[in-house]
């Protein structure tokens, strides 16, 4: 275990030599040879990211700034992205990807410090990305929820891996937009088969775990009342863990009262 | 004849489970997309990508031609982080502190790490070894 941050540990990666380097929200880069710690690097502002490049480390600043590093600590280049807090690095050897939670990805040359490509992802939360391993697409992941293929030369959209739902129809119904949550595990037609969860066809007046050709946890089995609206709203309030403690559904809360009104509307409409 | 008892029952219905999610997933139809922001990805050497969201789903997509599999349920909450790993496979870590392994063929995890007693926001790999960054202020190698 290596102790020596004053806070969260952000980044992680590895020099060369194998010596594990960490960036932490108190702003400082430390190596650790050998269990011990030494600071490489101090910076004003939390650090939100760390990677290794072939010429050292690059660290992503919560203001906005690229640090890039020799893996001495030595300063080799600073970038003010300008670009808002950056979230996520990326490199696939001589670049490196740079992503602000704003939505905006620079792809930098790591010997010149010089950004390339631009590419406005218009994610309003851009969290995470990566190369493909020749180098030549760009994968990006946030708020859209489907991954997207961007061309690292040009910055061009590529278009999604999956589709998206179009967003106009969700703002129409904030309970079929809850269940998309939902939809991953569940099926909600007449006939549907289960998925990793079971099919909420019929749910409502439902015993729980009542479904003969899916493998319910011991949990579920254990309880007796039919599923009603109110007891399914229940689940989500108290989360399933605590109403049917060891369940095979994965923790999951909706706080809001309104949200599960939403959701069980829509439940009672798509279940039927 | 031995007839099937209920672990293979069991066996059984995982399989068909699986495969019916294989089926959902097929390019025929609609893409599974995560039911919250995706806040980890990475790119594996076969060239899929294996996205997890806040809403602690994982997802393998193929980039060829965007058949996807939804994973097993392994992580409480969201997921932070997912590193490829030098033998084809990754790990994946976030909220609840562990760090699950995954093969390229499992659906379910292949190990559990565990140590941190808060989130961990970052991993890293070097050879065998794998690095993990927690919000609990420390790091495990
Ligand atoms: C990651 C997968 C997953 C997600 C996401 C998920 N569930 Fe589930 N759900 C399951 C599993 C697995 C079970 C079976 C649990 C058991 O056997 O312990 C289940 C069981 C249920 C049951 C009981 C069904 C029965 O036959 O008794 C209901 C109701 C339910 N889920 C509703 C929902 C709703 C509503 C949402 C969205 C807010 C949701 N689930 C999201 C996996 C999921």
């Amino acid at each position: 275990m290596l102790e020596g941050h004053t806070g969260p540990v952000n980044g992680v990666a590895f020099l060369s030599d194998g010596t594990p380097v960490t960036a932490g929200y108190d702003g400082t880069i430390r190596a650790w040879p050998e269990g011990t710690s030494r600071a490489l690097a101090r910076y004003a502002a939390p650090q939100n990211a760390l990677i290794a490049t072939v010429d050292g480390l690059a660290s992503a600043g919560a203001d906005g700034t690229l640090h890039l590093l020799s893996e001495d600590g030595r300063d080799r280049a600073t970038v003010e992205a300008g670009i808002g807090p950056l979230v996520a690095l990326a490199s696939d050897g001589n670049r490196l990807a740079v992503a602000a939670l704003s939505g905006t990805v620079l792809i930098i040359d790591t010997a010149t410090a010089q950004a390339i490509t631009a590419i406005n992802t218009g994610e309003t939360a851009l969290w995470t990305l990566g190369f493909t391993d020749d180098g030549t697409t760009l994968i990006t992941g946030g708020s859209a929820r489907a991954p997207r293929r961007w061309d690292v030369a040009t910055g061009r959209a590529l278009g999604p891996i999956g589709t998206v739902p179009a967003p106009a129809a969700a703002q129409a119904d904030r309970g079929a937009q809850l269940f998309r949550a939902c939809a991953i595990c569940h099926a909600t037609g007449a006939d549907s088969a289960s998925r990793a969860g079971p099919s909420l066809a019929h749910l409502f007046g439902r015993a729980p775990a009542s479904l003969p050709d899916y493998p319910y946890s011991d949990a579920l089995r254990r309880l007796s009342a039919p599923w009603t609206r109110d007891s399914v709203a229940q689940l989500f309030e108290i989360g399933p863990q605590r109403f049917a403690p060891g369940t095979k559904m994965p923790e999951q809360r909706l706080a809001d009262p309104d949200d599960r009104a939403a959701l069980m509307d829509y439940l009672e409409r798509a279940t039927k | 004849m031995r007839t099937p008892g209920p672990a293979a029952y069991k066996q059984s219905m995982r399989l068909f489970i699986l495969i019916a999610c294989l089926l959902l997933a097929s390019p025929a139809h609609a893409q599974p997309v995560h039911g919250a922001p995706i806040r980890a990805l990475a790119v594996l050497p076969d060239w899929s990508v294996v996205s997890a969201g806040l809403d602690a789903t994982i997802i393998v997509h193929r980039l060829s031609d965007g058949a996807a599999t939804i994973l097993q349920p392994a992580h409480d909450g969201a997921v932070n982080a997912i590193v490829a790993l030098p033998d084809g496979g990754f790990a994946s870590a976030g909220a609840d502190g562990g760090v699950a392994i995954w093969s390229r063929t499992d659906t379910l995890p292949v190990r559990w790490l565990e140590g941190h007693t808060g989130p961990i926001a970052a991993l890293a790999v070097n050879g065998e070894a794998i690095a993990s960054a927690s919000w609990d202020g420390t790091a495990w190698v």
